[in-house]
């Protein structure tokens, strides 16, 4: 090789590190088909990913509405720190990416999720599935997540794969996502339950019920539209 | 190695240079980087931007800012004039009486007496004296005179923490979080208002380094865990459980695979996975938590909660906590340097009225702005107030371990800088006591830290018009006639005190603010 042929490659290698893609036009990692993505034959389908990306963060109000109406609370009732400072609208405004002008003279929700957003999140996902649980366990014949699930004398969930459990599961990402579980998501759900027994708890099936709500509102597809 | 008769290289020759290339690469950069950088002189270093500094001592230095909304201004405080300094033009300027300027002795700075039966149209009485703070914390105070570029108050308030772009737009939180903040959970605590609280515009810059905005400091405490402090939830470990399988469907959904690229899910997942637990960990949501178990209107232990172990003396010292936002503030801005969980906090008051304290006006409306409806009274008022939760601050951060080895307190690697919009107008009716005044760029800037050349006055002022005039950054020697704007020096000298590098910044040395 010569030695100007040497330079002119290094060159022409150094220039290709820095060179970006055109465009992109599928993504797909065959090696792992996505939940939730299957044609009506069974076989995985190819996701398309997002090439604009334009994720947009839900904020207090629409968490508030979304959240309450997905358990059929009150939104004023939903999340109360210490019982009684509203989550939202007072203590964590600013953090899910609302305003405060009137104090602070925060005129425009900050541009980004926060280190402690996903926290304020999981409390107001929290402190409303614990609502909703305590009052379909005491009113079954009026639940609106989990009808029909019944526990045992050990507080476990008397058929952990039964069709309550599902029925239970399907309601719970219909309120919350708008959309059917799909059979990768309900197995894991029920899985939680049998992990959740095998954890040794006072009231595995209670919390399996709060957990898993608490889980499916504060999801990433929750949160974000 | 040699170049064969037709003058090409064989492919043994061609690896052997080119892990000569590599070689030699690794090993005299440094090398040749550490020569040039020993040719550096500080002129040199001047006029190429920026200073390197020392090599740091691997321990962190932290930044508190105060944002002293409104427009404090410095010749209400530290750069008062005597009406017989002023010469014929006193009785129209701002001067004051000589008996309420005091001297403070061995010392630059002169503190102001202010005594009136109310606030403007606000019947509180303002009882003020600024002499007992001078003179306790004189030698770590540093007054930088300054001349901005804006009189316009969120405008102005940012370039008080920007230098007004001076480094790729970044504020001076940003920057020390960037040099000191990679290790702690939320490095850059902001609860300041307005132009305090925003952002930089270097977008460059590593996620944690940018503020994360507290609007409420005595309650934010109980958004620092996903789980305690609410009723009748499951166990941790069921939630941990919960958790791990909503991580692993989010990434599988199709809502998952389809935004995978995105930015605000990328940033959401690591947020949700690293500094999450990283905050639940050190059980903040109690060790930062001011509140006192005070059923029924606080009741913590009921919800599982529990005071900070410092929160007696917090509140001892910010009695007005829950009421007065800027108390609040400075006692969860002690908690987060004492914690490492931050290594800047933002804090200050806001434009709002709060009640509390011995008169039942903790903060006017328009906070230093109140000057323009009554000047006197306003500065004097918001100075103390200013000047009250400074001095708090730095008696609890003097008698906090920071190294137990090298005997420093927090405050030895400390430094608390009192930003301002800008000065006030000096003009007023002849010899009026009761005035009013707007915006002026001409002013200068309160800082405190063992880190700056104490008890100093970086500039000057002219007794004749009560405008101060600058200095030179690099050598801190007073340059009269200088009235240029200096947002640049001001925010390097921040820097340069801080121990954060500069190089290749652009920005001016200002080593005149170190100590000698």
């Amino acid at each position: 090789m010569r030695p100007e042929t040497l330079v002119v490659t290094a060159a022409l290698a150094l220039a290709g590190c820095t060179r970006q893609p055109i465009a992109t036009v599928l993504d797909v990692d065959a090696g792992v088909p996505p939940v939730g993505n299957e044609s009506d034959a069974g076989t995985p389908v190819a996701v398309a990913r997002s090439t604009r990306n334009n994720l947009r963060f839900k904020g207090p109000e629409r968490l508030t509405t979304d959240f309450a109406a997905a358990l059929d609370l009150p939104p004023a009732g939903l999340c109360n720190e210490v019982g009684q400072y509203p989550c939202a609208t007072f203590v964590h405004t600013v953090t899910l990416g609302g305003v405060e002008p009137y104090q602070s003279g925060f005129y425009e929700p900050l541009p980004v999720t926060g280190v402690t957003t996903p926290i304020a999140v999981e409390r107001m996902a929290l402190a409303g599935c614990t609502q909703r649980v305590a009052l379909d366990v005491s009113a079954p014949a009026a639940a609106v997540l989990f009808k029909g699930v019944g526990l045992d004398a050990q507080g476990r969930l008397e058929d952990r794969a039964g069709p309550p459990v599902r029925a239970a599961i399907q309601a719970l990402y219909q309120r919350g996502l708008q959309r059917d579980a799909e059979a990768e998501e309900v197995d894991a759900w029920i899985q939680l339950a049998a992990d959740i027994e095998a954890a040794g708890g006072t009231r595995p099936g209670r919390d399996w019920m709060t957990a898993v709500c608490f889980a499916v509102l504060s999801s990433a597809e929750s949160v974000f539209f | 190695m040699s170049l064969r008769k037709d003058g090409r290289l064989s492919r043994r020759e061609l690896m052997r240079a080119l892990s000569l290339c590599a070689a030699g690469s690794t090993v005299l950069g440094p090398l040749l980087t550490g020569c040039r950088e020993s040719l550096d002189t500080p002129d040199s270093l001047g006029q190429r931007g920026g200073v390197r500094q020392a090599r740091l001592d691997g321990k962190p230095r932290f930044l508190i800012v105060v944002g002293a909304a409104g427009g404090a201004s410095i010749i209400d405080s530290f750069l008062a004039v005597r009406a017989s300094e002023a010469g014929p033009d006193a009785a129209r300027l701002n001067t004051f009486a000589d008996g309420q300027v005091q001297g403070v002795l061995d010392s630059p700075f002169r503190a102001v007496q202010v005594s009136s039966p109310r606030l403007g149209n606000i019947p509180v009485p303002v009882r003020t004296d600024q002499l007992p703070f001078v003179t306790k914390h004189k030698a770590s105070m540093l007054v930088a005179t300054s001349v901005g570029t804006s009189v316009n108050h969120v405008i102005a308030q940012k370039r008080s923490l920007t230098g007004n772009s001076a480094w790729r737009g970044r504020t001076l939180q940003e920057c020390v979080a960037l040099q000191y903040g990679a290790g702690f959970p939320i490095p850059n605590v902001n609860m300041g208002m307005g132009g305090y609280a925003e952002r930089g515009t270097d977008a460059s810059l590593p996620a944690h380094c940018y503020g994360e905005v507290v609007t409420n400091p005595s309650l934010w405490p109980l958004g620092l865990d996903g789980r305690k402090g609410l009723k009748d939830v499951p166990p941790e470990d069921v939630v941990a459980l919960a958790r791990q399988t909503r991580n692993t469907l989010d990434a599988r959904s199709v809502f998952g695979q389809t935004f995978e690229n995105a930015p605000a899910l990328r940033r959401w997942n690591e947020q949700r996975g690293v500094g999450q637990p990283a905050l639940e960990l050190k059980d903040l949501i109690n060790r930062l938590n001011v509140l006192p178990d005070t059923p029924p209107r606080i009741p913590l232990s009921e919800y599982g909660l529990s005071s900070s172990p410092d929160g007696a003396r917090l509140r001892a010292a910010f009695p007005d906590y829950f009421t007065d936002p800027v108390e609040g503030q400075a006692a969860l801005a002690f908690l987060l340097l004492k914690h490492r969980v931050s290594v800047t906090v933002t804090l200050g008051p806001s434009f709002n009225v709060a009640v509390g304290g011995e008169t039942g006006i903790a903060n006017p409306p328009l906070a230093f702005d109140f000057s323009h409806n009554d000047h006197r009274t306003g500065q004097a008022f918001m100075w103390a107030r200013v000047l009250r939760v400074v001095d708090r601050l730095i008696d609890l951060l003097k008698a906090e371990p920071f190294d137990a080895e090298s005997g420093e307190s927090l405050w030895d690697r400390t430094l608390i800088y009192v930003a301002t919009e800008f000065g006030r107008t000096r003009p007023r009716a002849l010899n009026a006591t009761e005035f009013g005044t707007g915006h002026d760029l001409n002013n200068g800037f309160l800082m405190l830290s063992p880190m700056l050349r104490g008890n100093t006055v970086l500039g000057g002022i002219d007794s004749r018009t009560t405008l101060t005039y600058g200095f030179d950054a690099r050598t801190g020697a007073p340059a009269q006639g200088k009235r240029e704007s200096n947002e640049a020096d001001i925010f390097s000298g921040i820097l340069t005190a801080m121990g954060v590098d500069t190089s290749g910044s652009g920005l001016p040395d200002a080593s005149g603010f170190l100590p000698t």
